[in-house]
């Protein structure tokens, strides 16, 4: 019985480990453009083929095979970051405040990427090799522990600590924080906004090619990877806070712990009935989530 | 140094709020701007930092034509801008806000020391967030933070409101300080303030100048006139 329990408790950090990666860019994005990016799942879903085809291209190389994971990491990443940039040059950054039609546009960009994705791959599922080094479960006690998942929570708080660096010890994060507080003003002193906008785009569409990088040694991969983590990465924001990375990690935790336990006590579909039960009443109470932030362009709305 | 801005015209939306507004503002003289409320004091400023549509008119800033380009690269050129309403980042500490102002000149490293001599106020409260300040330690933020990336001009927008007469007083010595370093240019609906430190002054209405000389010289009916509500 207390094993089970240790188990759902580390599923449920696990799932909020991915959903935390999956987040933090809608979170920060939205807080600072004011633009809802359906097609962010489909970041998730270029880092895990990007993955795939390193895996693919490690295949033949026999014992040095198991070295395709920090490469893929690395380059789910940059692939996910640059397909950022593009998106963000001539999509999103034309739907600047427009809530309503970027939601429009990038819902069918995210039906073109879909698409794209299965004429290059195929419809089929496709699957990724975990190397040895991460098969298998570190045991204590009755409970087994999934080195794979082991290792995304730890590739999850890394991301955590550098995202927090990044947007409180270094210049750039501190023009993004007042970006995101006051646009006309910081303009006003000397801060080029769209730059901000742009590199922060990019680098919260890489964590979600490096959320989905993890994801292929947990599932398959296919072109609907990204919807299946969508619709939590957006609770994940609302419930935390827009623009929040605290709030992002809370809702994570939210989420993901919440959704376990509530599956663990009834069934998957159930669970996820209830996760947004819980999600709907919490709203009642905290509308712009847990760690609201003051923003004054959310306040003229 | 100087400002010098020539029939600058102004949109909100669809209405047009200035009408050729002419005006000049250089190092050495306080220069004040006057005019009851919805006059168009607001909106020049707004226009002279790019921060509202400015379909005709000229701007010029030490020879370098500014009108063009966008709020920050204006910023860059040297307007050092404090806004109605200070604008301080509510959520980032003093020292951030003033660390902001460096964004417009790179070859400011640090923040000034001279700017905690001025306002030793700033320097007990670096760690403070603020949004937990007062109006008028505010107002001493919005123009250190101004004055961090050492502007060519130094753009006031109503710095009297809203704060208790002491800081008030303050500020105006703080302005007339300044005016040996820096352009200065002062828009201001409290008149004895500003005619008591301006050396120059525009009285505007409806989005034109009406009036323009030394504080003396203005004609006195003409101006009670156009200040009153």
């Amino acid at each position: 019985m207390v094993e089970t329990l240790i188990m759902q408790a580390f599923n449920g950090i696990s799932l909020s480990s991915i959903l935390f990666l999956a987040a933090i860019g809608l979170a920060v994005t939205f807080g600072l453009m004011h633009v809802i990016n359906m097609a962010h799942g489909e970041f998730i879903m270029m880092g895990a083929y990007t993955a795939y085809v390193v895996q693919n291209a490690f295949a033949g190389l026999g014992g040095a095979f198991g070295l395709y994971v920090p490469v893929a990491l690395v380059l789910s990443f940059i692939v996910a970051a640059a397909l950022g940039v593009v998106v963000e040059k001539l999509i999103v950054s034309r739907l600047y405040g427009r809530v309503a039609d970027s939601l429009l546009v990038t819902w069918g960009l995210s039906l073109v990427l879909q698409q794209l994705a299965r004429n290059l791959f195929g419809s089929a599922n496709v699957g990724v090799e975990v190397p040895e080094y991460l098969a298998g479960s570190l045991v204590i006690g009755g409970v087994a522990l999934p080195y794979t998942r082991i290792w995304i929570l730890v590739i999850a708080l890394a991301c955590l600590l550098a995202v927090y660096l990044f947007m409180f010890r270094t210049r750039f994060g501190r023009t993004v924080r007042a970006v995101m507080q006051n646009r006309p003003m910081a303009a006003a002193l000397g801060v080029n906004t769209r730059r901000v906008d742009a590199v922060t785009f990019a680098l919260g569409s890489g964590l979600a090619g490096l959320a989905g990088c993890t994801l292929t040694w947990i599932g398959l991969v296919g072109s609907s990877l990204g919807q299946n983590y969508i619709t939590q990465a957006f609770m994940t924001v609302v419930v935390g806070g827009v623009g929040s990375v605290f709030g992002s990690v809370f809702g994570a935790g939210f989420i993901g712990i919440g959704q376990s336990i509530f599956e663990f006590l009834t069934d998957a579909s159930i669970g996820q009935a209830l996760i947004f039960l819980a999600v709907i009443l919490l709203l009642q109470f905290r509308p712009k989530g847990i760690f609201a932030q003051s923003s004054r362009s959310l306040e003229d709305e | 140094m100087a400002l010098e801005i020539t029939r600058l015209l102004a949109t909100y939306g669809e209405g047009m709020v200035l009408h050729g507004v002419s005006l000049s503002a250089e190092k050495g003289r306080v220069t004040a701007l006057v005019g009851r409320n919805g006059a168009g004091k607001t909106t020049a400023l707004k226009a002279l930092m790019g921060l509202v549509d400015t379909p005709g008119g000229q701007i010029e800033l030490d020879g370098r034509r500014l009108e063009g380009l966008p709020a920050y690269e204006r910023a860059r050129a040297g307007i050092g801008y404090v806004p109605q309403g200070r604008e301080i980042f509510p959520q980032l500490t003093v020292r951030e806000n003033l660390e902001l102002g460096m964004e417009a000149n790179p070859e400011v490293r640090a923040i000034p020391e001279s700017l905690f001599e001025t306002f030793p106020i700033l320097r007990e409260f670096l760690d403070r967030k603020g949004g937990d300040l007062s109006g008028g330690q505010q107002q001493q933020l919005a123009i250190a933070r101004a004055l961090v990336a050492r502007p060519r001009v130094l753009v006031l927008d109503e710095p009297t409101e809203g704060i208790q007469p002491s800081v008030v007083s303050e500020i105006g010595r703080v302005l007339t300080r300044l005016k040996q370093d820096v352009a200065v240019l002062l828009v201001e609906q409290y008149l004895e303030f500003a005619l008591d430190i301006a050396d120059d002054v525009y009285v505007i209405e409806k989005g034109e100048i009406v009036q323009h000389g030394d504080p003396d010289s203005l004609d006195q009916e003409a101006l009670k006139q156009a200040m009153a509500l």
